[in-house]
């Protein structure tokens, strides 16, 4: 018994020495170091940016990237030739120090930047990150071009770029030539060739998506699939240490290339810290303290407390930045439109008439989207005149009319009705059951809710099991396309047992195809956008899909951060942004 | 004796194969396809073939069902190659035929299908933690309970004693991952200023420089929630063991022949009454390493309880079969080790077969 005393004091000792440990190692790694340094053009160097997401990322292989996470995270470390702006999402020059697209639209030349540095890795000779070279992007757009398990941007390349589907056709028999996509053509030692099938306006915000990124020869020949968490890239970070599922830490590019107007190296901020806490209260309670430099999406149910009635934020949070702006994203119901019970338009139009989104938006969101009286392109895009594509606004009266006209006078003879919506979450079946009491009251139809799992939901949808379901989309790339092309006829396969993947709607229109068509080859985005936004009036008058809201991105910031726009698709640029040495820096950063 | 031990061994894998089967099955029937689930909205049919395949979900369940027992056996039959080699990590022992070799190696148990981590790895890592977090809820329990129990005892009937077991009557009532979720809220939130502890937290965290450092007060709060319970079952056995002790004819003697109170008690009654408490400890390690599933989800405290967790939460059939049948052959080695230990210490029990 002695024994087993000692043995538990000796414990308890090592525990307290080890505790006490800690915090002197804490006080040892140097508050001084932490202080910021002004710079000109009243911007401060040092730092280390704080911020969390409720998921682990799945991959931080370029080709490999799916998600907003692993997105979020290879922005920060990798480039492509170009990226998008943080301010306002345009395409910006990158890796290439410029592009220039010819005349009918179909060629993208890129001319490569000089002295573009790797990230030092033990990947290199020497260890030393090597200057990027045109054969490093050919490499990684060749590599692009073959579809593997790995690759999820074969998609979008594979029907654009002049022998894409050739070169993987050869590269599956293991033939792959020598010379690499045909219509990838190295011109000299700065300038590379992309020619296009057809014209496609998009095409550069595609490049800006993450299998855009470069990456050296040397990093896939010595990582291989550990890529998904071994970075080499150019970006103003680089991946200095990560734990599975809880955190990683991004520092400072030394040998970043870009320079600010004063001439300032950037980045500005030594590191950034990202944390995967997965609740979102959580999240929220950890940037009240300071731990975290920004909060992304508020949770519906602590709204209230953050928010007045007056969309402004309350006093114990009035010291934040609180910056809102309505997503690239869109949240429907589908009708099953080859259906034998909604090829019935007049149908879907009384449905779409019956549900009241305003409401919705009000009291389920909470203010935080905009209803769904548009088509399927979101209020998002600044040059994208919502207004031309009326859809449906609440209209009881009208929703029964046509109800009658579709052949079933309030709702006699209406078969029963089921929504399929998937699980996870609360907003989905609060928003299914607000849906389910004003169809059933305006229309007089009996609607029951199912719920299933999300996996066994899309094989559902996209099979044509279901009739009528939840569902959403958020834009891959910010070009309105990205929402319109859901609808080509080209999605749609001939029998339900084939999967129709991205248009499960089963949407067929020969007039919408046609604007579509003549909208890709418009070169022009002012006539572009007027021929988008008239498909999506064709298509919206249809009412292939009821729009409930487009909703809208509301973030918290702390009041020192700089120069962190915030934007429809959030996109993060943390290269940009500096910190402020202000109380509430000093306060959350150097205590 | 080497009779017993086999015959043991010999249940015991049958239950662990019993295991197997449950798990597998369970995961066919469940009409989720994993493959669909790594993808996207935009997966069209040939990506998704591609992955199941190389999630190897493409061939029929018996076939997958035979393959991942071969994947976990020590003795088993692969088709030579480095790539096998290298991802097996076996020595081959000699040829069946056709390149097939007879090889042993470590049970292999596959890769998650989230982020392709071997499961081996992910079990290596969460393993130490969870086994620590239990280690310190036990201490911490027995500690406490021993103490709070002997003041019941020797003050029985006492304002003192009445409310000790009223509490540790409340303690026993609720279940670990409430006091979790209430010691969270108070200590790690509401008293933070004060405590400086966290709402949730890891062992190892990454400083800002991105260098890994231990985060030993991550542990109080779990260690705290995990061990209320059975802090209220010590309490009431350390209790009502020392209240039997000391009515024992020894105790008098020893008060009689003028030793001090204290030396009586703590000599005498404790070594004898604390017999029946050590075994109730060693019983309960088991079932704190099975709350501590509930409380490491609550904390965000990353051993094995959280990644089996969040593997179901994702259908990650490897990683939730993994953890399964290690924590199955832990308890099954404990159990064969502990009735040999029985055997060996009380000569009453004999290890007949």
């Amino acid at each position: 018994m002695r024994k087993i005393t000692n043995g538990l004091l000796i414990l308890s000792l090592l525990l307290l020495a080890a505790c006490a440990g800690e915090s002197t190692s804490e006080t040892k790694g140097g508050k001084k170091d932490k202080a910021l340094k002004e710079a000109p053009g009243g911007k401060y160097y040092g730092g280390i940016f704080t911020m969390n997401d409720t998921e682990y990322f799945r991959s931080l292989f370029p080709l490999n990237i799916g998600e907003v996470v692993g997105h979020r995270i290879g922005n920060q470390i990798y480039e492509g030739l170009v990226k998008l702006s943080q301010t306002d999402l345009s395409v910006q020059p990158a890796i290439a120090e410029k592009y220039t697209v010819s005349e009918d639209g179909k060629v993208y030349t890129f001319t490569l930047r000089k002295g573009v540095m790797f990230h030092d890795d033990p990947c290199f000779e020497g260890g030393k990150g090597r200057e990027v070279t045109i054969k490093d992007i050919k490499y990684c757009l060749d590599r692009l071009c073959v579809k593997t398990a790995e690759n999820k941007g074969y998609e979008f390349v594979s029907d654009r770029i002049v022998g894409a589907k050739e070169y993987n056709a050869a590269a599956s028999k293991g033939s792959a030539p020598a010379e690499g996509v045909s219509g990838i053509k190295v011109l000299d030692d700065s300038t590379i060739q992309i020619s296009l099938v057809q014209p496609f306006a998009s095409f550069a915000s595609i490049l800006s998506m993450p299998f855009g990124y470069i990456y050296p020869k040397e990093a896939m020949d010595k990582y291989g699939s550990d890529m998904r968490e071994k970075t080499v890239g150019t970006g103003p970070f680089y991946l200095k240490n990560l734990q599975p599922n809880q955190g990683l830490v991004l520092l400072r590019n030394e040998k970043y290339w870009a320079k600010d107007e004063q001439g300032n190296q950037r980045p500005y901020l030594d590191g950034i810290r990202w944390s995967f806490i997965s609740d979102q209260k959580g999240e929220l309670m950890a940037f009240k303290k300071g731990n975290l430099d920004m909060t992304y999406r508020l949770p519906l149910e602590m709204i209230d407390e953050v928010l007045d009635a007056n969309k402004k934020l309350k006093p114990d949070y009035a010291e934040f930045q609180f910056q809102e702006t309505p997503s690239l994203s869109i949240y429907y119901y589908g009708f099953k439109n080859k259906g034998e019970l909604f090829n019935n338009k007049k149908l879907r139009q009384a449905f779409s008439y019956a549900i009241d989104k305003q409401k919705i938006v009000d009291y389920t969101m909470k203010g935080g989207a905009v209803p769904g009286h548009y088509g399927v392109v979101p209020p998002s895009f600044k040059d994208y005149n919502n207004d031309v594509v009326q859809g449906y606004k609440y209209d009881p009266k009208k929703a029964q009319q046509l109800m009658a006209e579709a052949g079933y006078p309030n709702g006699k003879g209406f078969p029963e009705l089921t929504l399929q919506i998937n699980s996870g979450g609360t907003r989905n079946e609060q928003i299914a059951e607000a849906a389910q009491k004003m169809l059933t009251d305006n229309l007089n139809i009996k609607l029951q809710i199912s719920k299933v799992p999300w996996p066994q939901h899309l094989e559902a949808t996209e099979t044509g099991k279901c009739e009528f379901w939840r569902y959403g989309w958020i834009a891959d790339y910010p070009d309105p396309e990205n929402f319109l092309n859901l609808f080509l006829s080209k999605h749609v396969p001939a029998t339900f047992a084939e999967n129709a993947y991205i248009n499960s709607p089963r949407y067929v229109n020969p007039e919408f195809d046609k604007v579509m068509e003549q909208a890709l080859a418009t070169v022009d985005k002012a006539e572009r956008y007027k021929l988008y936004q008239k498909a999506d009036k064709i298509m919206i008058d249809d009412a292939p899909i009821l729009p409930i809201y487009y909703e809208i991105d509301r973030r918290l910031v702390q009041s020192y951060v700089r120069n962190f726009d915030n934007n429809s698709m959030e996109y993060r640029d943390l290269g940009v942004v500096w910190f402020e040495p202000t109380d509430a820096f000093k306060r959350n950063k150097l205590n | 004796m080497i009779q017993f031990i086999v015959k043991k061994l010999v249940s015991g894998f049958a239950a662990l194969l019993g295991v197997v089967v449950l798990v597998f099955f369970l995961f066919n029937v469940i009409p989720v396809d994993p493959a669909r689930l790594t993808m996207g909205q935009r997966a069209d049919v040939a990506s998704v073939e591609a992955v199941r395949k190389d999630l190897g979900l493409d061939k029929p369940p018996v076939t997958r069902f035979l393959y991942y027992l071969n994947d976990l056996s020590p003795l088993s039959f692969y088709k030579d190659s480095p790539e096998a080699a290298e991802k097996y990590g076996y020595s081959k022992l000699f040829s069946v035929g056709s390149g097939n070799y007879l090889v042993m190696k470590t049970p292999y148990l596959g890769f998650s299908y989230q982020d392709r981590r071997k499961v081996s790895d992910i079990l290596i890592t969460a393993l130490p933690k969870t086994i620590l977090l239990g280690i310190i809820a036990i201490t911490f329990a027995s500690i406490v309970g021993i103490f709070l129990g002997v003041i019941a005892a020797i003050r029985q009937f006492s304002f003192l004693d009445n409310s000790i077991l009223v509490t540790s009557i409340l303690g026993i009532s609720q279940p670990s991952y409430f006091s979790g979720i209430v010691l969270a809220l108070i200590f790690g939130d509401l008293l933070a200023d004060y405590t400086g502890l966290n709402y949730t937290g890891n062992l190892y965290e990454l400083n800002d420089y991105g260098d890994e450092v231990l985060v030993l007060k991550n542990l109080i709060l779990p260690a705290i929630a995990l061990g209320i319970r059975p802090i209220s079952i010590f309490v009431q056995l350390t209790r009502s063991s020392v209240l039997d002790v000391l009515s024992q004819d020894y105790v008098r003697t020893a008060k009689a022949k003028g030793l001090s109170y204290y030396v009586t008690l703590f000599k005498h009654v404790l070594r004898n009454a604390l017999n029946p408490v050590i075994t109730a400890i060693s019983g309960w390690f088991a079932s704190i390493l099975a709350g501590s599933y509930f409380i490491e989800y609550i904390f965000n405290y990353k051993g094995l309880g959280y990644e089996t967790i969040k593997a179901l939460e994702s259908f990650n059939f490897p990683v939730v079969m993994g953890s399964v049948l290690f924590t199955a052959s832990l308890f099954i080695l404990v159990n064969i080790f502990v009735d040999i230990l029985y055997g060996l210490l009380d000569p009453r029990i004999s290890l007949k077969a």
